[in-house]
C-alpha cells in the first residue's frame, strides 16, 4: 500500500514549503517583514480572533520535541508532562524560532503544570496569563471568562501599541468561520471508507489555517478537494475496506508524540479522525456571527472547547459521539502525555462510555516524547487490531 | 473503647475492612505518639480524640444529624467553616492520609496520582471512613488538576458532592470571583439545613472559627522556644485534630495545653535538649495519619518546630475580622481572609516563599525541609524556586518527595541524617 501510495502526487504541491514547519516559519517571517507584531501562544483558549484582528500574527510556540527535555529537567521536576517540559526547554535553550518572534506571549490556566511553568518564563517577555473558569455549565461563568478576554485585550493594546475596532474582530469571527467550514469539507473526505489520506496528510492540511487566509484558503482546500476526489476515482486509498479505523483521542499528539499515529499506521490502521486540540476539535467550533458584542461572542466560541480542564467536560463525550457517528471507527485510541493528570483521570469516563454507549473498545495509551516505548506501544495497537479482526 | 459496631454498620461500613484500618491506626499511634519522651500532660486529650475518633466523635455527628443538624464534609482549607456553622451545621475533614485500598482506588484512578487523593478513593471504596459516610453534603473544590478530575468520579459515590470552583490568579476578578463562589456555596447551605444565615449566626460562625485559629497560632508562637516545648509529632497531631473535633472544645484543650507549653518555656523544659537542631517543614498537607516524615526527622537528632502547610500555619495563619455588619459585610471579611491563603495552586505565588522565610526566622529554624506529595505538581514545580529563593536567604533547604508508603523510609532518613549534619555544623 505505501509503496502504491508513493506514486500519488502530494495533497500539497509547493516542494518549496512541503515541510508544515517550515511553510509556518516562512508565513512569520514575511509577516513581521511586513511589520506585523507576532504573539506566542500554548492552547486554542488564546482567541486568534482577537490577536489577529489587532494586526498580529499568532503562532503556537515549539512544545513538541524530546531533543529539549534534558535541559528543561534541570530545572523542572523529571516527572511533569513532557509538553510542558519541552516547551520549557526550547525556551531555556533558545531554540524556539516562534518565541524569539514574539512581541508577546499568551499563556492561561489550564493546568497544573503549565501555570506553574509560566511562572518560570513570565520575566523574559510581556506575557499574559488568562485565569480560566473550570465548570464550563455555571451560569456567570461566561461573563468571567469574557472579562478575561477584555483583560487581554487591553494587555495587547498597550504591548503592542495598537487598538481594537469591533469591526476587524467582527471580520476576523467570519474569517474563522469561513475556514472552519472549509476546513470541515476535508474532514468529509475521513468518513470515506477506505479513506483517502494518511494521518500525516490530515496533519498537513490541518496546519495550512495557519498560513493562508481568505480566498488563499479557499483555493487551498479546493485544490487538496480536487486531489482527493482524482485519487477516489483512481481508486488511490490508503488502506482497505477492512483496515481497522481509529479515532485518536486525548492529549494534543504532535512532534515526537506522532509516533503513537505512525505506529497505528504501520500496523495496518488507519487515523480517520484526531479529536485533541492539535487535531479537529477546534475546527468544529463556530462563533456567532453579528452579535452586538463580538468579544463576548469570541470568549464564548474558546470557552465551548472540550478540554479535561474543565469539570465536568461532558462537551467532550458528545464531541465524541457526534465524530464516532460521522467517521465510524472501529476503536478509539485515547492518548495521554505522561503525567498530565487531567487527561490521564478523565480516560477512565471516556473509555466507559466509548464502550458502552458505542460498543467500541478503547484503548489508552500513556506516553511521552522518548522512543523508548515504541515496540510496546506497538505491541499494544496490534493486539488491538488483531481483537478486532476476531470480531469481525 | 465502647462497642460502636451498630453505629458503624447503620452507616455502610465495611465491618472488617474498618476493623483492620483501626488496628493499624492504633498500634502506628503507640509506637509513634505515646513512645514519645516528656510529652505534655495536655497531649491526653488528643490521644483520647484519637482514640476515638471514629468513635465516640461520630456518635456525636449521628447525634446532631438527629437534631437535624447537617454534617458538611471537605478536603481542603479553602472551604470556610464559618458558613457551615452559621447554619449549625457541622463541618468535618474527611480520610485522605492512608495508603487504604490503594488498588481499589486504582481501578478508577490512575497510579500516577497523588496518595492524598488515592487514600480519599480507597476508603470510600473500601468504605472505611465513618465521616464520609455520615456527611450530608461533601464539598470538593477545584485546586489541583488531580482533585478536580477525581472529585467527576467521586460524585456519583457519595450523597450529595458539591463542587466549588476556586479562582486560580490572586487578582480584583479573581476576589470577586472567589465571592461569588462563597455565595453560591451559602446558598447551598441554607438549601440543604433549611436555615438562612443572618449576621448573627455568620458572626458566631466566625468567632468561633477564629477563636480555633487564634489557639492554634497561640501554639504556634510557643514553638519558638529553645528547648522546644513541644515535638513536631504532637503539634502536627492537634493541627490534624483541628479537623475532626468540635470547634470550642478542642479551642479550650489547646488553650490548656498552651497554658502548660507556656509553664515549660519558663522553666526551660522541652521534649529535646537545648540547642537540639530546628527544622521546619514547608508544603503539601499531612493528614490523618500521615505521619512518616515528622517520625523520621524528630528521629534523626531533630526536633520541628513549624509547619507551613495546609494542616499547619497556612490553614490557621489569617483570622477572619469579625465586625458589625451585614451578612454581606461579613462575607467579604471572609473572602478577604480566605483570598489569602497562599497555596501553590495559585499563579504567581510569591507570598509564600516570603512567610517560609518570615517562619524560620520567627521561629529559629536552621533549615527547611520542603515536602511534596509525589505528582503533586503545583507544589513540586513551585518548590524549585522556592528552595533557590531560601538557599539565597541562606536557609538550607531540603527539596523531599514521597507518598504514603514505608518503601522509601530508609532512603528518606539518609537525606534527612545527612541534612540534619548539614545544619549541625553551621
Amino acid at each position: 500500500m505505501q509503496a502504491a501510495m508513493a506514486a500519488v502526487p502530494p495533497l500539497i504541491e509547493n516542494a518549496q514549503i512541503a515541510d508544515p514547519v517550515r511553510r509556518f516559519l516562512e508565513y512569520v517571517l514575511n509577516k513581521r517583514e511586513q511589520g506585523n507584531p507576532v504573539v506566542g501562544v500554548y492552547c486554542g483558549y488564546a482567541p486568534v480572533e482577537l490577536i489577529r484582528a489587532m494586526g498580529a500574527v499568532p503562532v503556537s510556540l515549539c512544545s513538541a520535541s524530546q531533543w529539549t527535555i534534558p535541559a528543561a529537567e534541570a530545572i523542572l521536576p523529571a516527572n511533569l508532562c513532557p509538553m510542558i517540559k519541552s516547551s520549557f526547554g526550547f525556551i531555556r535553550t533558545n531554540a524556539c524560532f516562534f518565541y524569539a518572534a514574539s512581541d508577546a506571549v499568551i499563556g492561561e490556566t489550564t493546568c497544573d503544570g503549565k501555570k506553574k511553568m509560566f511562572e518560570l518564563i513570565a520575566h523574559l517577555k510581556p506575557t499574559f496569563i488568562m485565569d480560566l473558569p473550570q465548570l464550563p455549565d455555571d451560569t456567570e461563568v461566561l461573563d468571567r471568562w469574557r472579562k478575561s478576554v477584555l483583560k487581554l485585550q487591553g494587555f495587547l493594546e498597550k504591548t503592542l501599541q495598537t487598538s481594537l475596532s469591533a469591526d476587524r474582530l467582527e471580520a476576523e469571527i467570519r474569517e474563522t468561520n469561513r475556514k472552519n467550514r472549509l476546513m470541515d469539507r476535508f474532514f468529509a473526505y475521513l468518513a470515506c471508507r477506505p479513506i483517502p489520506v494518511s494521518w500525516r496528510e490530515i496533519y498537513d492540511v490541518i496546519t495550512l489555517e495557519h498560513v493562508a487566509n481568505g480566498d488563499e484558503f479557499q483555493d487551498l482546500i479546493e485544490k487538496i478537494s480536487s486531489s482527493i476526489d482524482q485519487r477516489i476515482a483512481l481508486g488511490q486509498c490508503f488502506g482497505t475496506f477492512s483496515s481497522p479505523r481509529i479515532l485518536v483521542s486525548g492529549c494534543p499528539v504532535g512532534g515526537d508524540a506522532c509516533k503513537v499515529l505512525q505506529i497505528i499506521e504501520e500496523a495496518g490502521g488507519v487515523v480517520v479522525a484526531m479529536e485533541a486540540c492539535s487535531g479537529m476539535k477546534n475546527y468544529f467550533v463556530r462563533i456567532t456571527e453579528e452579535s452586538s458584542d463580538p468579544l463576548r461572542a469570541v470568549a464564548e466560541s474558546t470557552l465551548s472547547i472540550p478540554c479535561s480542564c474543565m469539570t465536568p467536560n461532558r462537551r467532550r463525550l458528545d464531541l465524541l459521539d457526534k465524530m464516532i457517528a460521522r467517521f465510524s471507527p472501529d476503536a478509539v485510541i485515547d492518548v495521554v502525555l505522561h503525567a498530565c493528570h487531567a487527561y490521564n483521570v478523565e480516560s477512565h469516563k471516556i473509555r466507559k462510555h466509548v464502550q458502552k454507549k458505542h460498543g467500541l473498545p478503547c484503548l489508552k495509551i500513556e506516553t511521552d516524547y522518548s522512543k523508548g516505548d515504541i515496540e510496546q506501544i506497538r505491541t499494544r495497537v496490534e493486539a488491538l487490531f488483531e481483537n478486532l479482526e476476531l470480531k469481525k | 473503647m465502647a462497642d460502636y459496631t451498630k453505629m458503624w454498620s447503620e452507616l455502610g461500613l465495611d465491618l472488617e475492612g474498618h476493623n483492620a484500618l483501626l488496628s493499624i491506626l492504633g498500634s502506628a499511634y503507640g509506637d509513634i505518639f505515646l513512645s514519645q519522651k516528656n510529652r505534655p500532660e495536655g497531649m491526653k486529650y488528643f490521644d483520647f480524640v484519637m482514640s476515638e475518633v471514629h468513635g465516640l466523635r461520630i456518635q456525636e455527628l449521628m447525634e446532631a444529624k438527629a437534631q437535624r443538624r447537617i454534617v458538611v464534609g471537605s478536603y481542603c482549607v479553602f472551604v470556610p467553616e464559618e458558613l457551615i456553622l452559621a447554619v449549625d451545621g457541622v463541618s468535618v475533614g474527611l480520610c485522605a492520609g492512608a495508603e487504604f485500598n490503594f488498588e481499589g482506588a486504582e481501578e478508577v484512578l490512575p497510579r500516577n496520582t497523588c496518595a492524598l487523593i488515592k487514600s480519599a478513593f480507597g476508603f470510600k471504596l473500601g468504605k472505611v471512613c465513618p465521616y464520609l459516610e455520615a456527611s450530608d453534603v461533601v464539598v470538593g473544590e477545584n485546586t489541583c488538576d488531580g482533585k478536580k478530575k477525581s472529585y467527576e468520579i467521586l460524585a456519583p459515590m457519595v450523597k450529595d458532592l458539591y463542587v466549588m470552583d476556586l479562582p486560580q490568579m490572586k487578582t480584583d476578578m479573581g476576589r470577586t470571583f472567589l465571592k461569588e463562589e462563597y455565595r453560591r456555596f451559602m446558598a447551598k447551605l441554607e438549601r440543604v439545613s433549611g436555615k438562612k444565615i443572618t449576621p448573627e449566626s455568620l458572626k458566631m460562625g466566625i468567632e468561633i472559627v477564629n477563636a480555633k485559629r487564634a489557639a492554634v497560632k497561640r501554639l504556634a508562637a510557643i514553638r519558638a522556644a529553645d528547648p522546644a516545648p513541644i515535638s513536631g509529632l504532637d503539634a502536627l497531631l492537634v493541627n490534624q485534630v483541628f479537623f475532626y473535633d468540635d470547634p470550642v472544645r478542642f479551642t479550650h484543650s489547646v488553650n490548656q495545653l498552651c497554658d502548660e507549653l507556656e509553664e515549660r518555656v519558663k522553666n526551660g523544659i522541652g521534649v529535646s535538649a537545648p540547642e537540639t537542631t530546628r527544622v521546619l517543614v514547608s508544603g503539601c498537607p499531612m493528614a490523618v495519619p500521615n505521619w512518616k516524615l515528622p517520625m523520621l526527622i524528630e528521629s534523626s537528632n531533630a526536633v520541628i518546630v513549624g509547619e507551613e502547610s495546609c494542616v499547619g500555619e497556612r490553614g490557621v495563619r489569617w483570622l477572619t475580622e469579625s465586625k458589625d455588619g451585614t451578612v454581606e459585610d461579613l462575607l467579604d471579611a471572609i473572602t478577604a481572609r480566605y483570598f489569602s491563603i497562599d497555596c501553590a495552586v495559585f499563579t504567581p505565588n510569591p507570598s509564600r516563599v516570603e512567610y517560609v522565610k518570615e517562619m524560620a526566622k520567627k521561629l529559629n529554624a536552621q533549615g527547611v525541609i520542603h515536602y511534596s506529595l509525589q505528582f503533586c505538581q503545583p507544589y513540586i514545580v513551585e518548590s524549585g524556586p522556592v528552595e533557590k529563593e531560601l538557599e539565597h536567604a541562606s536557609i538550607p533547604t531540603l527539596r523531599l518527595e514521597t507518598d504514603y508508603s514505608q518503601e522509601d523510609a530508609g532512603q528518606l532518613k539518609t537525606r534527612i541524617e545527612a541534612f540534619i549534619e548539614r545544619l549541625e555544623k553551621k
